[in-house]
């Protein structure tokens, strides 16, 4: 009798299967997708790119000059260039590591694309 | 006339094959989960077969270790023309964390013609069905 009852309930239900393509879905807080990245915050520590457990970020190098008490002192930075999508593992250590926050992770998940995807400036 | 009723009959109704080439099973887990009744990828008339022989779409996952290689490559050439292959997860694309091994020969593109690329470590089940639907667009 019990069955009988929850399967007539059943009848006047919402079907749970979530109609994905037509209707966007919903993900949740702190998911980790497509990355955000702030070209003009990124200060060059090269921190990201070393702790990248795939290589997929890619790090430019460059000549700074700093002026400190009338010499001129030479520092090569590290800005980031481009992250490779096809290799990242999107473990979001990049966002915890980035000292001024260049890099966040989006909550975006549909990146099915017909070539591999690179996101640079 | 034929042609097209074919086609237009072959994109509503697409065969996947499951073909996992070494893979720490991550990605298999979703795309199974993308086929059960929550997800439910068969609402765009998907089954899963068995046998590549009956496919219409491959769904690779997994860095191409090189035991499978030679078979992946085997499995690729029985499946029908036209044909379409979606790359699912970092591995499959370009070996994710295992590039670089000297055990596998990473990046499914390398071995065989990719039609549609899914990143993601693994990508979520909703992904999947985004890339499996891009997939049928150029199923002709």
């Amino acid at each position: 009798m019990k069955v009988l009852k929850k399967a007539l309930l059943n009848l006047f239900k919402k079907p749970i299967t979530s109609q994905y393509p037509k209707i966007p879905s919903k993900t949740p807080k702190g998911f980790r997708g497509k990355h955000k990245i702030y070209f003009e915050k990124c200060t060059g520590c090269g921190l990201c790119g070393m702790l990248c457990p795939s290589n997929a970020i890619k790090l430019g190098k460059k000549i700074k000059k700093i002026k400190v008490k009338k010499l001129e002192h030479r520092v090569i930075i590290h800005p980031i260039l481009s992250i490779d999508l096809s290799k990242c593992i999107f473990c979001g250590l990049c966002q915890d590591v980035c000292p001024v926050n260049a890099i966040k992770l989006t909550r975006k998940f549909d990146l099915a694309d017909y070539h591999k995807t690179l996101i640079q400036k | 006339m034929s042609s097209r009723i074919v086609s237009w009959a072959r994109k509503r109704s697409p065969w996947l094959y499951h073909l996992c080439t070494g893979t720490c099973n991550g990605c298999d887990i979703e795309l199974l989960a993308a086929i059960t009744p929550k997800f439910d990828v068969e609402r765009l008339g998907c089954q899963l077969v068995g046998s590549p022989r009956h496919a219409d779409v491959l769904c690779i996952t997994g860095a191409v270790t090189k035991k499978a290689k030679e078979r992946f490559v085997r499995i690729y050439n029985q499946a029908p023309e036209p044909k379409v292959v979606v790359a699912i997860g970092a591995c499959a694309l370009s070996g994710g964390v295992f590039a670089g091994s000297k055990q596998v020969d990473p990046g499914a593109d390398k071995h065989v013609k990719v039609d549609v690329y899914v990143p993601g470590c693994p990508p979520r089940p909703q992904a999947i069905i985004d890339g499996i639907y891009k997939a049928l667009e150029k199923l002709k």
